[in-house]
């Protein structure tokens, strides 16, 4: 499945329950108080329900940011 | 469903479509849990319960059988029949002719339902909107827990646009889908079960005895008839069997209700093992049948107050409750109380027990700006 970087911002923002715009390609976790380590989870969780792959424990920690993630999603399309 | 990573990163054991799944059926079991669901369920006839058109090809040739299209039809009535096993009423609605239809249950070998499994049943040519309502009065039940299951749009449509409250679930387009949808968007949406109580499985043959119970009353005056019915009744004060049912009848009755109180079963459980609270069941019986347990009261001592009073709507205008008053004011005086407080509470449904405290020597107190009004009697 092809991943867009609008659709996954859009996404990352209704796991955190932010409004879209405070979500850029930019943002780290480290950027918005609500990524926080549930935050993470609930990201984590939407991701594999909408693109359909699992994030491996390993690969969990390591996902933190908006591009960590994109291309974590490019490499396993 | 399952995610090891999630599980072991935060504890978080399934992933979100198994979470969403579980939100549903909680949603029904609560659903059921605060007996929300429907009561009646209406079926129509040809191309419902099975395929074809009766009147023009007759009772040998419709749709009904082990095979193909006509499997379809066999395995819905199969389903319906369970239904009924678990306490659900079910009723015809057809514009069909009474000798068809009857030639159709009796002579189909294939049929899987019976006449008899229906509690009502309207098969004539008159407007299926009206046949409801004289369901409805027949049953003595409100359109509100109707749903009605009908494969013609016109007539499913006419009949939402005239009779809002009943349910009116949209019908499958191909006949290989009734059983799938049949559960999911008319078992599992209107009719979950929390748990089967005894009076649920014998619901059909009590509403049946009804309609016997009627016919005697239409031919003889009304104390005759009371004597006829050789009524028996019989009381449970706080047993812990009947938690269950106290808590279903206190959510179910609308009409003989005077408080319309709502309890859960953990609710009786407090006033079962409170030593200043008395929750009696009244368990009737008639030359007819068994109703089972269909009154409830609640007493608290302390306070000498009638809580909670009700009777199914099974065995209202029968006298009933003048002998279950006499009851319970029996066991406020054996606890010493003097006199007996109780409240009539309007709601738009219980009207029928309005002058209930009036017809049975209370004195009215005082009426409460929210429309309650409050009686007293010595015992």
């Amino acid at each position: 499945m092809k991943v867009e970087v609008e659709d996954l911002l859009g996404l990352i923002a209704r796991a955190l329950e932010v409004r879209r715009e405070r979500v850029t390609p930019e943002t780290r976790s480290a950027d918005l108080a609500e990524w926080d380590s549930l935050g993470h989870l609930r990201i984590c969780l939407a991701v594999t329900e909408r693109y359909g792959t699992e994030i491996s424990l390993e690969q969990i920690g390591e996902l933190d940011s908006v591009t960590a993630l994109f291309a974590f999603l490019r490499r396993s399309a | 469903m399952r995610s090891e990573p999630l599980w072991y990163a935060g504890r978080i054991p399934y992933t979100n479509r198994m979470y969403r799944v579980l939100a549903e059926r909680t949603e029904q079991l609560l659903d059921a849990y605060l007996n929300r669901a429907k009561k009646v369920l209406v079926l129509d006839l040809d191309d419902t319960l099975w395929g074809g058109i009766l009147g023009e090809e007759g009772w040998e040739n419709i749709a009904l059988s082990e095979e193909s299209v006509g499997k379809c039809y066999r395995d819905f009535q199969k389903l319906v029949k369970s239904q009924k096993r678990l306490g659900i009423l079910l009723a015809i609605n057809s514009k069909n002719n009474r000798a068809d239809v009857e030639a159709a249950f009796a002579r189909n070998p294939m049929m899987v339902l019976a006449l008899d499994d229906f509690a009502a049943v309207r098969i004539n040519w008159q407007d299926k909107t009206e046949n409801l309502r004289e369901l409805s009065l027949e049953l003595d039940l409100g359109l509100d827990t109707f749903v009605a299951i009908d494969d013609s749009a016109v007539e499913r449509e006419r009949m939402r646009q005239t009779l809002p409250e009943v349910t009116i679930p949209d019908f499958p387009p191909r006949p290989e889908l009734l059983r799938s949808w049949f559960l999911k968007e008319v078992v599992y949406r209107h009719f979950p079960k929390y748990q089967l109580t005894r009076e649920d499985s014998a619901k059909t043959e009590q509403y049946r005895a009804q309609t016997a119970r009627r016919d005697l009353r239409a031919v003889v005056d009304f104390d005759a008839f009371l004597r006829n019915l050789e009524i028996d009744l019989k009381y449970h004060v706080d047993s812990a069997a009947t938690i269950e049912r106290a808590s279903q009848l206190s959510q179910k009755t609308n009409q003989f209700n005077v408080t319309t109180k709502r309890y859960s079963p953990a609710d009786i459980t407090h006033f079962v093992e409170s030593p200043d609270h008395h929750v009696v069941l009244l368990e009737y019986a008639d030359r007819f049948g068994q109703e089972g347990l269909v009154g409830l009261a609640i007493l608290d001592l302390k306070a000498s107050e009638l809580d909670t009073f009700l009777l199914s709507c099974r065995v209202i205008g029968r006298g009933v409750e003048t002998q279950f008053l006499s009851k319970v004011e029996e066991l406020l005086a054996a606890r010493g109380c003097s006199h007996m407080c109780a409240w009539f509470i309007p709601t738009p449904r219980n009207d029928v027990a309005a002058d209930m405290f009036e017809r049975h020597g209370f004195e009215f107190l005082i009426a409460r700006e929210d429309g309650s009004r409050v009686y007293r009697k010595n015992l």
